[in-house]
């Protein structure tokens, strides 16, 4: 299959553009800034092309269907949806800085994915849905928007407010202020896509099993992953906090996701088997 | 009293209750639950089964105390609305005060235009500018000045009021769902028809009479080239005293509904039916027979040599020996004998021999002269339908259309007020335009430029 091999070749181009922006937080060059951006824009290109194009080759082999169907695939749209937003906000906000930390989460997933089964496989007819696509999508770009917000806190912790840095690292991060917007309306976007995410889950999963909500542990771990973004924007709408605990909290909430998304296949059973192959 | 109104309307009092499912739900992830947690608790020491039973871990989603926490979260969520609502309303209906000094006095420079017209012309062209972005104006007048106030998005304020309604929402259909709904299930064979199925409940397992039958014509399973399930189907109808009412193929994600009752198609397996294929081999040589066995009913041995009855079908013994069936053997000669015939004798004779030498029941040349092997037995395809009646699903996905409504109302809408000052100045005005927004800080200025440029041009072209 031709979109494995460009998918390898992806997780390079995710590590190298990684590279690029460490360089450039390191010597304060802009050029090595102007690099990774390019680095990363050509990983996108390449990442959709291979995610079309294993559209594709599922389709000659005659089981066509979108390609989100396994944990294999599943981590390849997550690290997908990741640089896509990242290079958003990268042109929203034009600061590079964010790279540093958001680089590595999508080449993380990508070399996670090696690990996993590649193969293009039919899908049983309990995911035979359009509530799959649904679901899928929903989810994952809930999950990245998380995974920036998590980005943005590590790099509010590392910067504290009002402190003049000496070293060229901390001086290219965004102020505090501006990291904290991000976060939380990156949170925003994640909880409203989680909660789709969990409401197409619980729709399907009534027009297959005739069940909106089992308690399965991946269904709990995501309402779970709900509370304590739900605590979290309460406490920032109503109570006012700010700051450091915003940051732990998105912290928490990330660990909260990674494992919802990985820790209930490795350690626990349910449902939703067919994503740990 | 007044204590534990505001003690119940506290947002503490909500994000504590939030952490607090949170972390027990994941108790639940970790303790299994239902019939595997009944089985989990048999294996655990004295102390911990207390515990997990005390606190009914092995089913803690359905346990009081959970529900007890969910029940005070909505009690926190609707007092919460009942306290803040009146407040909110007021905030709708509330006019301000178009001539507020503090807040021309905070705006920047950028935000100060100067206008060669009256005064009054100056309002009119500014009163056209802001009414195209703009529902609601408002103007007054002093000495000097002439002022504006306008706004937009004031629903954005109910926004959080939806959201936690729906949450309201999708609670109550699951009670209603839990009180007057129920869910079973109901196996039918090929050819095969019901009319009831077996309840899931805590009293155990019962029967519910649907009031109407079902029947599966078909049940059949298709498969990929590797073997993996492609497609379960069942052809199901429904018929109310002899007549078909309705008909339809059920497949995964494609129930059917009838009378507010759903059927789903769950599983697929098969029973043994009663017939089956049996060769018998005689010591003396003579060519083995093949005979053709119905349940209950005598089938005769070759050459008189007395009959076989077949007893029992198994489509799968002891659920891992395979098909399998029950034949009493009377002989002409000798006793009579019951015999377990395999399918798959040979690799069941490998895999448990053990087990097949404790009885002779095993031993499929018990009988002299005889020798029996079972060639097949009729297997007939069996749709598992999983049956729920749930009229609390109207609520359940209101509240789930509802609540995606509402955080984009809460999280993406903003109440945005714009104040305008119109000041004399000799022949001329000047102009200060200020706003405030409750949500989304840098919308409401990306707003005010957007505002002021189209002033500056409005007033440069005429």
């Amino acid at each position: 299959m031709t979109s494995g091999v460009i998918f390898n070749y992806i997780t390079f181009i995710y590590f190298f553009a990684f590279f690029a922006y460490l360089l450039m937080m390191c010597m304060g060059k802009e050029i090595f800034g102007k690099i990774a951006t390019v680095i990363t824009l050509v990983g996108l290109i390449g990442h959709t092309a291979g995610l079309v194009l294993r559209w594709i080759e599922s389709y000659k082999l005659g089981i066509g269907h979108a390609p989100l169907s396994n944990l294999y695939e599943s981590l390849i749209f997550f690290s997908w949806t990741i640089i896509l937003l990242y290079l958003l906000v990268e042109w929203r906000i034009g600061n590079k800085s964010i790279g540093v930390f958001v680089t590595p989460i999508a080449f993380l997933a990508m070399a996670y994915s090696s690990f996993s089964n590649d193969a293009i496989e039919p899908l049983l007819p309990a995911l035979q849905s359009n509530w799959l696509t649904a679901h899928v999508i929903t989810c994952f770009v809930g999950y990245s928007s998380f995974a920036l917000s998590f980005g943005l806190s590590i790099m509010y912790l590392l910067k504290k407010p009002g402190a003049t840095h000496e070293n060229i690292f901390m001086r290219l991060i965004p102020a505090p202020e501006v990291l904290e917007e991000l976060s939380y309306q990156m949170v925003v976007i994640g909880f409203l896509m989680l909660t789709l995410g969990i409401i197409t889950g619980a729709v399907w999963a009534n027009s297959a099993w005739g069940t909106y909500w089992s308690w399965d542990p991946k269904e709990t771990w995501s309402l779970i992953t709900w509370f304590v973004y739900a605590a979290m924007l309460h406490s920032r709408m109503v109570s006012g906090w700010r700051g450091k605990k915003m940051a732990i909290f998105s912290i928490v909430g990330f660990f909260c996701v990674i494992f919802t998304y990985l820790g209930v296949n490795l350690l626990l059973s349910g449902l939703h088997s067919y994503g740990s192959a | 009293m007044k204590k534990i109104w505001d003690s119940l309307c506290s947002v503490k009092l909500t994000i504590f209750l939030l952490v607090l499912l949170a972390g027990t739900s994941i108790i639940g992830t970790i303790i299994p639950q239902g019939e595997a947690g009944g089985q989990f608790i048999k294996n655990l020491g004295p102390v911990f089964q207390k515990i997990v039973v005390s606190f009914q871990l092995q089913d803690m989603y359905h346990s009081l105390w959970f529900q007890l926490i969910i029940f005070i979260l909505t009690l926190n969520l609707i007092a919460c609305s009942i306290n803040k609502l009146p407040g909110t309303f007021r905030l709708y209906k509330k006019i301000p005060s178009p001539d507020r000094e503090k807040i021309y006095s905070d705006a920047s420079a950028d935000r100060k235009i100067k206008s060669r017209r009256t005064a009054s012309e100056t309002f009119t062209l500014v009163k056209d500018v802001i009414r195209r972005h703009y529902s609601r104006t408002v103007g007054k007048k002093d000495d000097s000045s002439i002022y504006l106030y306008a706004d937009r998005g004031r629903y954005s304020l109910f926004g959080v009021y939806l959201v936690h309604f729906s949450v309201i929402l999708i609670l109550a259909g699951a009670i209603i769902g839990s009180l007057y709904g129920f869910k079973g299930y109901v196996n039918i064979a090929e050819g095969e028809s019901v009319d009831s199925v077996s309840i899931f409940g805590s009293s155990g397992h019962n029967h519910k009479d649907l009031g109407f039958t079902v029947s599966c014509d078909k049940s059949t399973v298709e498969y990929y080239d590797d073997g993996r399930p492609k497609e379960y189907k069942s052809d199901i109808r429904i018929s109310v005293d002899g007549k078909t009412v309705k008909e339809a193929s059920l497949l995964v994600n494609h129930p059917l509904t009838f009378r507010g009752i759903t059927f789903y198609l769950s599983n697929m397996g098969v029973v043994p039916g009663d017939e089956a294929l049996i060769t018998v081999n005689t010591k003396d040589g003579k060519k083995p027979a093949t005979l053709h066995a119905t349940l209950g009913k005598p089938t005769p041995l070759p050459d008189n040599g007395g009959e076989i009855i077949l007893e029992d079908t198994s489509e799968d013994f002891m659920r891992m020996m395979g098909p399998a069936v029950l034949i009493r053997v009377k002989p002409s000669v000798g006793e009579e004998a019951q015999i377990w015939l395999f399918k798959y004798y040979k690799e069941v004779q490998e895999r448990f021999s053990s087990i097949l030498k404790r009885s002779p029941k095993f031993n499929p040349a018990a009988v002299e002269p005889f020798t029996f092997t079972l060639d097949d037995v009729e297997l007939v395809p069996l749709t598992g339908l999983q049956v729920n009646k749930d009229p609390g699903i109207f609520f359940i996905y209101s509240g789930f259309f509802a609540i995606v409504i509402g955080l984009f109302i809460t999280f993406f809408t903003s109440h945005r007020r714009v104040w305008v000052k119109i000041q004399e100045d000799g022949k001329g005005a000047r102009i200060t335009v200020a706003g405030r927004a409750n949500k989304n800080p840098v919308g409401m200025e990306n707003d005010l430029d957007r505002l002021t440029n189209q002033i500056k041009t409005k007033l440069d072209r005429k």
